[in-house]
């Protein structure tokens, strides 16, 4: 169970710094915290692409995030050197000159052999653990989530030592999106294990939107798909929504240490469309 | 920590008990998954015969030689197989056998589940050869876990997808189509 405040309306968590676009940071901006940021549907290699990997960089110079979730299509269409660099390499060439690792996911605009590239960190594998102090992420492939897959992720859960356990993929399993709406045959396969082995927040794409979801059995699920590809005005007005945001392109900051989770969720306006916090709380064993 | 029995040993068991009155259909099912088991054995022997002459598959920094290698090996695997058609994987007893697997799963309880996540899955529509590479701008379609689920276990060098209503068995390092039923999927 989680309790979120939320302070999208109201006064900022810290005194809030101004950057060259405007852009207001809201995190606390706890030193022993782990930051980081969350992009989706990014690879068209557009302008909007590049005016949020803009963006990303000048967040990154107040607010140091040490890696980026990709949420999967990360390279739209052809896959040759030339579309590397101009869907992903060009755009955030500032963050990644600065070191800044990027954790892909595979979305179906990918290709699966992307998970060779080494940039995307997947060390040839479709799925993945990784660690950051007390958080652990779980990089599912949910294009092709077969019953090894599904064994995998059990094992991996039930032996998790992790504070805060966070999955990215790109399926949502809950969405209020026109287009695609949730994958509910994934949904059935996935959520009981995610419930079961205590995942807290599910950060999801392919909805070229932003969505953030009420707590569905515990756990909180982010939709965003909209930090290159939009689909405007995609979002219905719905009872599971919390927040929705579906007319720019987005990117999110999120920090965690010890039993809270802040994020923050800004428009290629460097405006804040959602931000928050998460405090964990004790759970009952499922 | 209690498992589950997977979904696919459910079917399987349903169909074995929907035909348990046989015991000859029962041995002719099973032995058509085994048949076909060996012949995806086949397969992928022959493919690491390909892959064996070629540096291992480690991640790079540079997209071109990842795709070099891809087209590489699809180079050696055809070279290997290179009168290989359609059917040889999936023969008319094997194809009868997945078919009806696939058509009790569309008759589960799941099946309403696995339409709209097909339906929602950006269907595509290409032309399909054996030996063939799948176009790399065409996405590839999500595939249902729960048809997976209802389907023979694979080996990691291999997948199935779904291309329209064809179901496509699909080398993913070499991007190779290496066999397909058509109108697989209801």
């Amino acid at each position: 169970m989680f309790s979120v405040l939320l302070t999208a309306c109201a006064p900022p968590l810290t005194t809030a710094q101004t950057q060259p676009h405007g852009l207001k940071l809201q995190l606390p901006e706890n030193p022993k915290a782990v930051r980081f940021a969350v992009i989706g549907d990014t690879g068209t290699g557009g302008k909007e692409q590049y005016e949020v990997g803009t963006l990303m960089a000048e967040a990154h110079e107040t607010f140091p995030f040490e890696f980026v979730l990709m949420l999967g299509d990360n390279i739209y269409g052809g896959k040759t050197p030339e579309d590397f660099k101009r869907k992903f390499e060009d755009p955030y060439k500032a963050l990644l000159d600065g070191g800044v690792k990027f954790y892909a996911s595979l979305g179906n605009h990918d290709d699966p052999n992307e998970r060779y590239y080494k940039p995307f960190n997947m060390n040839g594998q479709r799925y993945y653990t990784l660690k950051k102090g007390d958080l652990e992420f779980f990089a599912l492939d949910s294009t092709y989530f077969d019953p090894q897959q599904l064994e995998w992720l059990q094992k991996e859960l039930s032996s998790s030592g992790g504070k805060w356990k966070i999955c990215f993929f790109h399926h949502p399993l809950y969405s209020d999106a026109r287009y695609h709406g949730p994958d509910t045959d994934l949904r059935s396969r996935m959520e009981p294990i995610l419930q079961k082995y205590g995942v807290n927040v599910v950060l999801s794409g392919h909805e070229h939107v932003y969505e953030r979801i009420k707590p569905q059995g515990g756990i909180y699920y982010f939709v965003l798909g909209n930090a290159g590809q939009l689909r405007p005005h995609d979002l219905r007005r719905a009872a599971n929504i919390a927040k929705g945001f579906d007319t720019d392109r987005t990117f999110m900051l999120m920090e965690a240490a010890d039993n809270d989770l802040y994020f923050q969720t800004i428009s290629r306006a460097g405006e804040t469309v959602d931000s928050g916090a998460i405090q964990k709380l004790k759970r009952a064993p499922y | 920590m209690s498992r589950t029995i997977p979904k696919r040993v459910h079917v399987f068991l349903l169909a074995c008990s929907v035909t348990i009155a046989s015991g000859q259909r029962v041995n002719a099912d099973a032995q058509h998954i085994a048949d076909f088991q060996q012949r995806v054995a086949a397969y992928v022997k022959l493919r690491n015969e390909a892959a064996a002459g070629m540096p291992g598959q480690k991640p790079t920094d540079s997209p071109g030689k990842m795709n070099n290698q891809e087209r590489e090996l699809a180079q050696k695997i055809r070279s290997l197989r290179p009168s290989a058609r359609k059917g040889d994987i999936f023969t008319p007893e094997i194809t009868a056998e997945f078919l009806r697997l696939i058509r009790l799963a569309w008759r589960s309880s799941d099946a309403a589940r696995m339409k709209r996540s097909l339906a929602r899955s950006e269907p595509v529509s290409i032309t399909l050869h054996t030996n063939d590479a799948y176009p790399a701008s065409i996405p590839l379609q999500s595939m249902p876990p729960t048809l997976l689920e209802n389907l023979p276990l694979l080996p990691k060098e291999l997948e199935y997808r779904v291309i329209s209503h064809n179901l496509v068995l699909r080398d993913a390092r070499a991007n190779l189509i290496v066999d397909f039923i058509e109108h697989a999927i209801p």
